[in-house]
């Protein structure tokens, strides 16, 4: 008997931990440069509690009304009704249940709405977490990094390192780099920072660093040559 | 080879995006700039709405539009009134920065 117990216990915390580890996944889409970082947010946590209280309660419902899935083993049927209660949950909070025309404009309503509201409460939060720390370590990174020199070679050095980009993102950073090119009214060091987070968002801190100080003075302004000293000056 | 190889070693391709996107010869543009401080400000808003509060032309004003959108810095959400656009979070990154008091000008 202390065995069954322990699986029906198990069972619950299994149900809470797959909810959680799926809304996680979705947290970490997002992230991809620095996943943990995001997860490590007080939004993140919220949310994913949320989705692990819904398969907990899918899992009650289903409980409660006794579906076994035509399943006779109580073991078996117990671990199908996990299964069931921490993926359906998600597919239930996710889905619309109905939609209103305002404007013209067709509008879903259903717990989702409440989930995209909670991810941009995530999007926020992890944004000011990281903001501080990523500027410094941009600014830090392409200090002695001249625009010019760098549009180029820089991001074609860092897809080199990388092995899976996916070849629309490169695409967007070129057009990125073409814009900033364009643009006037800029300084230089800003155009560089800029060309810096781009990279940032898509290859990590780690291998920017890497990459800038692998291609060194190739990336840096050429110096300002001194003045020429004229007779007669103090 | 595979696909992955194939992207992997492909950065041809990415500076052939980058020259297509440059243009060396072009008079260099602040529109994008006015574009998006001026989205930082309000948000979304109806591109009508905006190309009156930006005072740019209407080709450059679609043009810049057209640029911040492929390059992921815009998004615009198409409606009967002709659409409405804000920042995307890498958008509002780009603005903060330009607002950086290291801009010239």
């Amino acid at each position: 008997m202390p065995e069954a117990y322990l699986q029906y216990y198990l069972q619950w915390l299994v149900v809470a931990a797959l909810g959680a580890i799926i809304s996680s996944a979705e947290i970490i889409s997002r992230y991809r440069d620095e996943p943990d970082n995001a997860l490590r947010t007080w939004p993140s946590a919220f949310y994913m509690l949320l989705n692990a209280l819904a398969s907990v309660v899918a899992l009650a419902a289903i409980r409660a009304f006794g579906w076994n899935f035509g399943i006779t083993d109580p073991t078996a049927a117990g671990w199908v009704q996990v299964a069931v209660a921490g993926i359906g949950a998600m597919a239930v909070l996710r889905a619309s249940l109905f939609s209103v025309t305002i404007d013209n404009e067709t509008i879903p309503i259903g717990f989702g709405r409440f989930l995209d509201v909670l991810l941009v409460s995530v999007d926020r939060a992890v944004d000011r977490k990281r903001a501080e720390e990523r500027g410094k370590a941009v600014s830090e990174i392409m200090k002695n990094v001249s625009f010019d020199k760098a549009y180029q070679a820089l991001p074609a050095y860092c897809l080199s390192l990388l092995q899976n980009l996916p070849q629309a993102d490169q695409d967007q950073l070129g057009k990125k780099i073409g814009l900033l090119f364009n643009t006037t009214g800029i300084s230089p060091r800003v155009k560089s920072l800029l060309l810096g987070l781009a990279l940032l968002n898509l290859v990590g801190e780690s291998v920017l660093k890497a990459a800038v100080q692998n291609l060194g003075k190739d990336l840096e302004a050429d110096p300002v040559p001194p003045l020429p000293l004229t007779p007669g000056a103090p | 080879m595979d696909n992955n190889a194939q992207q992997s070693d492909d950065f041809g391709a990415f500076l052939e995006s980058v020259q297509r996107a440059v243009k060396p010869g072009e008079v260099g543009s602040t529109g994008n700039i006015k574009i998006m401080n001026m989205l930082a400000k309000l948000g979304e808003v109806d591109m009508a709405q905006l190309v009156a509060m930006v005072e740019l032309p209407w080709s450059d004003f679609t043009t810049g539009i057209e640029s911040l959108k492929s390059a992921g810095l815009v998004i615009v959400n198409e409606t009967t009134q002709g659409g409405k656009v804000q920042l995307t979070s890498d958008g509002q990154r780009w603005a903060s920065a330009l607002s950086s008091p290291n801009k010239e000008g």
